[in-house]
């Protein structure tokens, strides 16, 4: 896969996947929550994120409650999130959704809000297009590679189809 | 070569391996899955296709009753209606419905998890299980999977061991002391680790108690939190697990990432302030405030000795006439054994609004929502932005200390009231 290039909105450490999709309604429907999405830390953020861009945060990031939050994010055309650390299971959902997450612990002290990165996800590189340097994320674990290839978990479900006896063959 | 934590044990164990190293990403069998709101993996279902039907029906549990005692809305009713759909057509055995209660305590309490077992879960706090010696995970979006293979993957997590020596003082509870270990490991402390819990204190206390120290592991970052089964374990698991297990334990010579060893002898009674769990301070920090709501209940407050707690202080006196009290016990079990203590009058006498068993108001799912300005402490987990409102305080301790805030209208030390 080749490198995307976007702009970066910055978080800080912590952020928690219920500021990303409040408790509204039910749990697991993304519904308004796009239109809300992280407004906690940056109001602009909802309004004016465009497909293509990058999430750039500090330790932790989409901690606490497993809600499905990573899909409010996916819904708004982020192309990948780049965090010093991430919370574990929103790490493990949100590759499953189809949306990467590196963890590249540092990164968030030298991304500024607006600037552009070059971020090649299958090689976990991104590059800071103001500075020139090239930073590497952790190494994703082999597994999550492969459900993101098949664009997350249900196509990847779908494509080992003959693995399952609970899944009828035809 | 050093042995192995009862984490890797069990890890190995599921995985069909001799031993397992840290790091390593394995595939293990799951014993139990727990589901609390499986109606978008239902829609996953539907987008694969040709779904026949989990992959063990005894395996995997639903309680649509964690979130709601009864639907509040049509919405909801229609949800909840739809999990019956989906339980009955893909062959899911075991439904805790409306009024069941909260689902952690059930999976104890029912036998679905044992010593030794594997469980993984929707909800975050799935963790709750190392209390009786299970592996229990959170894996939220992915237990779709899990539904069909009936396999969920780990990276071998380091262990981190929790010791923790000494009496507390009167007034003072192990919602106290978690939230005190809470506090020192941090909100990304345990992050891809296991915490083990250990120590004398741990060893006196009922594996409902204990449940806080591995139910709250979550709020660390951790994988799980766990402690080897002792003779408590074991009794409590004798007729209730629902198949034969062995028991598996750590190593004598396991080696650990980190040791922390905390004595809890002159330990003051705690509370987290927002907007974090782990934002632990000592309770004298956060006295007078006042408060809107307090609430005995939830995952970290919902078992009959908290219940007890809450009794003690709440005794002939009533709640502050601005703050609304909800009592929420945790399961039918719980309620029934507070109807026979006489804990239920004592609470109907102090004003309290005692609701069905649930898991309570911690996340504005189904009654008790606060508005925006408001104030509410509570026993349960979490007090984070956009959990229960986003402009809302939150503040969590221990039932002596949430019963004795709403006799007083604002935070405030138990001891006095005890």
């Amino acid at each position: 896969m080749t490198a995307t290039n976007g702009k970066a909105w910055t978080f800080g450490d912590h952020v928690n996947s219920e500021s990303i999709m409040p408790s509204k309604g039910a749990v697991g429907e993304v519904g308004s929550a796009t239109d809300h999405v992280l407004e906690f830390y940056d109001p602009e953020f909802p309004k004016k994120v465009q497909p293509g861009d990058f999430i750039v945060a500090g330790r932790n990031f989409g901690a606490s409650s497993g809600r499905p939050s990573g899909e409010v994010i996916k819904a708004k055309g982020v192309k990948a999130i780049i965090c010093d650390s991430a919370g574990r299971v929103f790490y493990r959902n949100t590759w499953n959704m189809g949306l990467a997450v590196l963890q590249c612990p540092g990164i968030r002290s030298k991304v500024e809000k607006g600037d552009d990165l070059e971020v090649d996800i299958e090689a976990g590189t991104i590059k800071l297009l103001k500075t020139g340097e090239t930073l590497q994320a952790e190494e994703t674990p082999w597994i999550l590679l492969d459900i993101y290839h098949e664009g997350g978990m249900v196509g990847w479900i779908k494509s080992r189809r003959k693995e399952y006896k609970t899944l009828e063959q035809n | 070569m050093s042995g192995h934590t009862i984490t890797e044990k069990i890890l190995a164990k599921a995985a069909g391996k001799k031993e397992v190293s840290i790091g390593e990403i394995v595939i293990a069998d799951v014993d139990a899955l727990f589901m609390h709101s499986p109606g978008y993996k239902f829609r996953h279902f539907e987008n694969i296709g040709g779904v026949k039907s989990v992959w063990d029906p005894e395996k995997v549990v639903v309680a649509s009753g964690h979130h709601h005692f009864l639907p509040h809305s049509q919405e909801v009713a229609d949800q909840v209606q739809s999990v019956r759909k989906g339980c009955k057509r893909y062959g899911i055995k075991h439904l805790y419905d409306m009024g069941s209660g909260l689902g952690h305590y059930l999976m104890v309490e029912r036998g679905h998890v044992w010593p030794g077992a594997v469980a993984v879960g929707s909800d975050s706090h799935t963790t709750a299980y190392g209390c009786i010696g299970a592996l229990g995970s959170p894996m939220n979006f992915e237990t779709t999977e899990v539904m069909l293979s009936g396999k969920a993957w780990f990276k071998v997590p380091p262990t981190i061991l929790v010791k923790i020596e000494g009496n507390t003082i009167r007034g003072v509870s192990a919602r106290d002391v978690a939230q005190h270990v809470l506090g020192i490991v941090g909100a990304d402390g345990a992050l891809w680790h296991a915490v083990e819990f250990t120590g004398s204190y741990i060893s006196r206390l009922s594996i409902w108690q204990r449940m806080f120290f591995s139910l709250l592991t979550t709020e660390m970052g951790g994988t799980c939190g766990i402690m080897q089964p002792d003779e408590v374990v074991l009794k409590y698991m004798e007729g209730r697990s629902r198949q034969p297990f062995e028991p598996v334990y750590g190593d004598a010579d396991a080696s650990y990432v980190k040791v922390l060893e905390i004595d809890v002898s002159e330990l003051e009674p705690q509370v987290a302030v927002p907007p974090q769990p782990s934002n632990t301070r000592p309770l004298a920090d956060a006295e007078g405030k006042k408060i809107d709501q307090a609430y005995v209940g939830g995952c970290t407050g919902g078992g009959i000795e908290d219940m007890r707690m809450a009794a003690e202080v709440l005794r002939g006196r009533k709640a502050h006439p601005e703050v609304r009290l909800l009592i929420v016990p945790g399961t039918p079990v719980v309620q029934n054994q507070m109807l026979s203590e006489g804990l239920t009058q004592i609470f109907a006498d102090a004003g309290a609004i005692v609701t069905p068993p649930y898991c309570g108001p911690c996340q504005m799912l189904c009654v008790g929502n606060i508005s925006d300005g408001e104030v509410m402490i509570g026993t349960h987990p979490r007090n984070l932005p956009g959990r229960s409102g986003a402009a809302t305080e939150i503040y969590l301790a221990s039932p002596y200390t949430t019963a004795a805030s709403a006799v007083a209208g604002a935070i405030t030390d138990p001891r006095p009231y005890l």
